[in-house]
Formats: structure tokens, C-alpha cells, sequence
């Protein structure tokens, strides 16, 4: 049986916040605005009481929802507010993305236009700012967009290269690897997904963020909304502990103490490209077949990587 | 930075993302920090495992400059549970220890600062001042000396003590400087006495040489009428040579009192110069070597610059001081007991005393130690200390041993021994 139905936000709530929005000057009365503000509020806060609706719709970014709602609403004051107040951020934006002025001037143009709204849809014009809900401001949140465009856009685009340019580039590539891949020790997989699973959430992100994507302690920081040395010294302590969280989680699925730390300090990988070297040279026979390989301190119980 | 193993980086490729990719609004409000706390955490967990969401939020971070410039245009919501969801985008706490640490520093030097200041064994300035304002302005506890200039003298006296005025310029450029003052026995010039004041920043005065003038002083020499200004009598130290005009005499009249430190006469007519030699006076000699470097300077002071003046010739002779106690104030007579002068007394009463020539040591409470090097004119606190600890308890005694050997002892049974007059100290 379903509870009783939540109330949400109130009239009186919503007329003031409609007041402190400005979008009476859209065009936008109180009954207009206050849906917008009772359909944001049931994507975020769908069980919300009315008092904690009405302080979440007063955490929004009222004045920049309504002005981003007028424009989807086809308004012209309020396109005219937007371009004055976005249209050189616009472009500043897709520069400081693209790093490049020629993309930089498509992407802008191009968000612009969906934003605009030129696609249309069973005749309806569709535009991008209805998804604005005003959790952050307008300008981050036409970053963020751009962003994601850049990111679909432009990496779909260079996933579709032309091999006589970067032939001519000097790119040399490389003959598909006929050998299987390889893979690590299962045991050391498992400890190793253990004990980043016993990671929190953060330390977990500043890992990937630092050794996989490659940012620096400056824009870890920024994200966090932590100092650079902050992140300097989690990194260390995560580093550290996670070495020895995977030695512990090694011994616990019956590896000696040296075993372990020889397991997890070699990279199964490189023993693979020394041994097939050596084993080259030595005689060229199958040492072993099926290309497997017996990975160093993978102990004695006829476990393979 | 430790790496991590290359396994670390294969698994932490092989995450998966949890739950679906926050939208754009969410990923704004977390790279402004205006997302709650249960929202951040689930963005965060999601981040940790979302290359391509990693790279949405690096990409849509404002350049720093922007950063640093605050939106003008943002709008303030104050009492919002969503802005107070992070740590981060609440209100700059000043007692978070990165603005303490700076507050940290800047108390070390204010610290280190006033320890170089107050170093042990180095009175501050204000202090010494003070203590030779005191001994300076001391005036006789039980004066019985009689005038011994006379009464045709008097009007002339009083004239040559307000033509005293201070040369500034040299006090500010010689802050060592032995100055020549009136004798503050001589009542009938009650300018005197508060002439020294002008010399606080003088820490070495001799003035010990004018008090025995005001003792020993003997009959002036004949005044000349014409002349406005009496004959220096033959007081000082030991053949002291200073150049004295009348020039500024009218205007001393109009400078203040205390002011009034030397004598210049334009006179055209020679000064009539004195001289009287006595036993004593080849003693002090032997005694105070120090006080004729004093005296060197003197006389680079006051003469170089006028050196067209007349000059006349001080000299005089020495008494062996009386010591005594007097209600916690240190007290001396020049005249064999005849006249006391209280010539050191601290807010505080003194306890002990030592005496030997011109050697003078007072001890009192809680370590206060005050040393004169001429006689009492001057003193000079002294902190004795060790590298362990300060002397800090009552000095009950003083012993001098040497000419640079002291001995306090003090109520806590401490014994305190200085070979080289005060500048280093053991505890026994």
C-alpha cells in the first residue's frame, strides 16, 4: 500500500521564491515557476517533507533557473539577457576546453544551438537549458555541458583517423600481438580489488584521478575542495596502505610473506617479455604451450598467470 | 610521491562505475562544492570509478584565474542546507590550522623578537633611563651643606645655569657622553637639578664629578660683572677641558630648564682659568679610566664644534664615598656623612649593597641587580643568568672579591659568582 502522498513545496514557499527569482519579468508567474520547482524537487528530493522542500528549492539558483527556463520557453528578453550575460563566456569556455580557437568556436556554436533549441521534435522546438535545475550555477552548469559535448563530440571524431595522415604524422604502427593476454595471478587480482574495495570513496578518486588520468595534486585539490599538500600526503598514505593492505590480503589467501611482495612487485608482464626472450634465444621450442608462463613467486601449486 | 603497484593500475582500469552518471547539473554543483554531503559522497564513488565522468569534471573546472575572482554575480542563500553540504563551501573558518599556522609564525618572531630584546644581562633602554633620571635628580635627604658660593656669585651662577642648554645634535649622534653640569648642591639654582633630565638617553653620565663639586667646591674665582657669568669654578673629574661661550645664553634663557646642560659664553673677554690640585685628584686619576675615555668624548663634543670659544679648565678632587640604606633607597654621602643623596631607589626596596672605589652594587627583590661603574651617578641593571636559568630570588648579599669578582647570595641559599663584572655568571 503506498504512504500517504508528500505535499512538497507549499503555495506560499513557492510564491515567494518565485518573487526572489525575477521571472515575472520572463514572462513566468507564480503557477509557471512553481512547477518547475515541484518537478525539480521530485527528481531530487522525491519524499522530501515541506519544510526540507521548501529549503531545497531556496538552495536553488533561482534568478538563473527562471532566466534559463524563459529562454527554453522561447522568451526573447530573456535570450537577450542570456547571449548578453553567456555569449563570451560561451566561447571562453570551449577555448579553454578545446585549447584550439577553430574547435573552440564549433563547440560554442554548437552548444549554442542546443541550447537555442534548433532540433525539434514532433514540431516542438527542444532546448538544452530545459535540463537546467539550478543545483549549480548556469555558467558551470554550461561547462559541464560543454564538456560533455567536447568529450562525445571530439573523441568520436578521432576515433576515425586517417592512416595516411599519420603515416605521414612519422605514427609507426605496431603488428597486432599474435599471444594471448596474459593475466595476473588471480589471487593477486582479488587481494588487489579487496583492498581497493576497503578504499573510501575519495582515496579511491584520488588514485585514479592521479595515476590513471594523470592529474596533477593542483586539480585533485580543486575537486576535492582540499589544499594540494592535502592530497600530496592522502596519496602517500594510500600509496602505503595499500601495498600492504594487498601483502596482507596475499598472506591471507596463503602466500608466504616473500612470495607476496615478489608477486606484487613484479610486473607479470615484463617476466613475460624476458622470458620469451630468453626463450627464444635458448632454443625457439614451446617451453610452454598455450603461452602461459609461471610467474615468479606464484608459489608451487601449479597456479599460472 | 610512492607509486603503486602495476596491478593497482590494472584493477583500478577495470572498475566499474556505480550507478548512473550524475547530470550535468549534479557534476556543477559538486565542482562547486554546493552539493550536500550525501550527494557528494555518491558523486565521489562514482567518480572513483568513471574515467569518462573524471574527465567531464576536470574539463569543466574554471580556470584558476577564474577562481580566484569571486562571482560577482552569484547569488547568496544563506541557512541553506545544500551549501552547507561540503566542508569545503562553508564559510572560511579562521581557526583552521592553515590560517593558524601563519598566526603560529608571526607569534615565533614576535617571540624571538622580544627574547633578543629582553636577553638576559641587557637592561632595556626605558629601564636604565629611568634608574639615572633617579640618580641624576637626587636630591640631598638631609642637606646641610651651606652654600659656598657667594652671594655676589649667586646672580652669575644663576645666569651660567640658564645658559645651559643641551646641544641635541650630539646627544643624538654621541648617545655615550660624559656632560658637564652645574653642581646640584648649589640650591640657589634650582635649574639644575632638573637640567639632567635632558640627559636620559645618556646611560654613562659624570655626574659623580659635578656632585663633588658640590661638595668640595671652593670658592668661585672673582665674577666678572661685565662678563654676565661666573667663572667656572674648579670642579670635574680630572683636567677636563671644556669650551664655554655665552652665545647661547640668551637663548637658554627662553629654553626649558631641563633642558640647560652646557654653558656658552661669547664673551670677548678671557675667561680667567683656575686651577687647584689636590691629593686626591691624582687618585681619581688612577681610579677612573674609563671616566676619561668619558671625558675624551666630551670634549670631541662640545669642543670640535666650537672650537673658536674660549676654553677654560675643570679640575677637582675626589672623596671616598659614604654608602647607606635608607627605607629600601640606596643613599650616598660625599661628605664624610655630613649630607646623604639618595642616588638609587626602584619601586621596589633594595636589599643589599656592595661598595668598593667607584664599584657600586645594589641587589634587591626577585633578582632586581643594579651595578655603577662611577660612583652611583649611573647604573646599569644587570640580569645575572646562565645558559640554564635567571637569577630570580632575592639577593640578600654581595660580596666584591675583585675589581671584576662579585658574589651574590640570595634567600634561597644561592650563590651567584661573576669574574669579569657581571657579564657572565655561575651558580653555585
Amino acid at each position: 500500500m503506498p504512504g500517504p502522498a508528500q505535499p512538497g513545496l507549499g503555495d506560499k514557499e513557492a510564491h515567494a521564491l518565485h518573487q526572489r527569482s525575477g521571472a515575472e519579468a520572463y514572462g513566468m508567474d507564480c503557477g509557471q515557476f512553481a512547477a518547475i520547482l515541484r518537478e525539480i524537487q521530485d527528481k531530487y528530493l522525491p519524499r522530501a517533507s515541506p519544510a526540507e522542500a521548501a529549503a531545497f528549492c531556496a538552495g536553488l539558483r533561482l534568478e538563473e533557473l527562471a532566466l534559463a527556463r524563459a529562454c527554453a520557453a522561447g522568451n526573447e528578453r530573456a535570450w537577450q539577457d542570456f547571449v548578453n550575460r553567456y555569449q563570451q563566456k560561451l566561447h571562453a569556455m570551449a577555448l579553454h576546453i578545446t585549447r584550439d580557437g577553430v574547435h573552440a568556436s564549433e563547440l560554442a556554436d554548437s552548444l549554442f544551438a542546443d541550447l537555442y533549441g534548433m532540433n525539434t521534435r514532433d514540431g516542438v522546438r527542444h532546448s538544452k537549458l530545459l535540463f537546467y535545475t539550478g543545483r549549480g550555477s548556469l555558467e558551470g552548469w554550461l561547462r559541464t555541458v560543454m564538456a560533455q559535448e567536447f568529450i562525445n563530440r571530439y573523441r568520436k571524431q578521432k576515433r576515425v583517423v586517417s592512416l595516411d595522415e599519420q603515416e605521414e604524422e612519422g605514427v609507426q604502427f605496431t603488428a597486432r600481438n599474435p599471444e594471448p593476454v596474459l593475466t595476473a595471478d588471480p589471487r593477486l587480482e582479488a587481494a588487489t580489488d579487496q583492498a581497493l574495495a576497503e578504499l573510501s570513496s575519495e582515496d579511491r578518486y584520488v588514485l585514479a584521478a592521479y595515476y590513471l588520468d594523470g592529474r596533477t595534486l593542483a586539480e585533485i585539490a580543486r575537486v576535492l575542495g582540499l589544499h594540494e599538500s592535502s592530497i600530496s600526503r592522502r596519496l602517500d598514505r594510500v600509496s602505503t596502505g595499500l601495498r600492504k593492505r594487498i601483502l596482507a590480503c596475499l598472506r591471507e589467501r596463503g602466500m608466504s610473506h616473500a612470495q607476496a611482495t615478489e608477486a606484487l612487485e613484479t610486473d607479470v608482464r615484463d617476466v613475460q617479455l624476458d622470458l620469451r626472450t630468453r626463450l627464444a634465444q635458448d632454443s625457439g621450442a614451446k617451453a610452454f604451450p598455450g603461452g602461459k608462463v609461471s610467474a615468479p613467486g606464484a608459489g608451487t601449486d601449479g597456479s599460472h598467470v | 610521491m610512492s607509486d603503486v603497484p602495476k596491478i593497482v593500475y590494472d584493477r583500478l582500469r577495470a572498475g566499474t562505475p556505480v550507478g548512473a552518471h550524475p547530470d550535468a547539473d549534479v557534476l556543477a554543483a559538486f565542482a562547486e562544492q554546493v552539493l550536500p554531503a550525501a550527494e557528494c559522497e555518491d558523486v565521489v564513488q562514482h567518480l572513483a570509478r568513471c574515467r569518462d565522468c573524471r574527465e567531464v569534471l576536470a574539463l569543466s573546472l574554471p580556470p584558476m584565474e577564474a577562481v580566484a575572482k569571486p562571482e560577482a554575480d552569484r547569488e547568496v542563500v544563506a541557512a541553506v542546507p545544500v551549501s552547507a553540504g561540503r566542508a569545503s563551501a562553508e564559510p572560511r573558518n579562521w581557526l583552521a590550522w592553515t590560517n593558524l599556522r601563519w598566526a603560529a609564525l608571526a607569534a615565533g618572531v614576535v617571540v624571538v623578537a622580544s627574547v633578543l630584546m629582553l636577553r638576559p644581562g641587557k637592561q632595556p633602554e626605558s629601564m636604565v633611563a629611568t634608574v639615572n633620571r633617579q640618580a641624576e635628580n637626587a636630591v640631598p635627604a638631609t642637606s646641610d651643606a651651606k652654600p659656598t658660593v657667594s652671594s655676589a656669585d649667586q646672580p652669575a651662577e644663576s645666569a651660567a645655569a640658564k645658559a645651559v642648554k643641551p646641544d641635541t645634535s650630539i646627544l643624538r649622534e654621541r648617545p655615550v657622553l660624559g656632560m658637564v653640569e652645574s653642581p646640584p648642591a648649589r640650591t640657589q639654582t634650582p635649574a639644575l637639578p632638573a637640567a639632567s633630565g635632558a640627559l636620559a638617553d645618556n646611560k654613562r653620565v659624570d655626574a659623580l664629578a659635578l656632585d663633588k663639586r658640590a661638595a668640595k667646591i671652593p670658592a668661585a674665582p672673582a665674577v666678572s660683572a661685565s662678563g654676565g657669568i661666573a667663572a667656572p669654578e674648579h670642579v670635574g673629574v680630572s683636567s677636563e677641558t671644556v669650551e664655554v661661550t655665552n652665545e647661547a645664553a640668551s637663548m637658554a634663557q627662553a629654553a626649558p630648564a631641563q633642558n640647560r646642560l652646557m654653558a656658552r659664553s661669547e664673551l670677548s673677554a678671557p675667561i680667567q682659568k683656575a686651577k687647584v690640585a689636590t691629593k686626591e685628584e691624582t687618585e681619581l686619576k688612577a681610579q677612573t679610566k674609563d671616566a676619561e675615555a668619558q671625558k675624551k668624548q666630551l670634549k670631541s663634543a662640545i669642543a670640535a664644534p666650537d672650537r673658536a670659544f674660549g676654553a677654560r679648565k675643570l679640575q677637582s678632587k675626589d672623596v671616598a664615598a659614604q654608602w647607606n640604606f635608607a627605607q629600601g633607597m640606596l643613599r650616598r654621602s660625599l661628605d664624610g656623612g655630613a649630607s646623604w643623596q639618595t642616588t638609587l631607589q626602584l619601586d621596589r626596596p633594595l636589599l643589599c649593597f656592595g661598595a668598593q672605589g667607584s664599584d657600586v652594587w645594589a641587589g634587591g627583590q626577585a633578582g632586581t641587580l643594579f651595578h655603577s661603574s662611577d660612583g652611583g651617578t649611573t647604573w646599569v641593571q644587570v640580569q645575572p643568568s646562565t645558559k640554564a636559568e635567571s637569577l630570580s630570588t632575592d639577593i640578600v648579599a654581595i660580596e666584591i672579591r675583585g675589581p671584576a669578582e662579585i658574589v651574590l647570595s640570595t634567600s634561597t641559599k644561592e650563590s651567584w659568582t661573576t669574574a669579569d663584572g657581571g657579564k657572565t655568571w655561575e651558580k653555585k
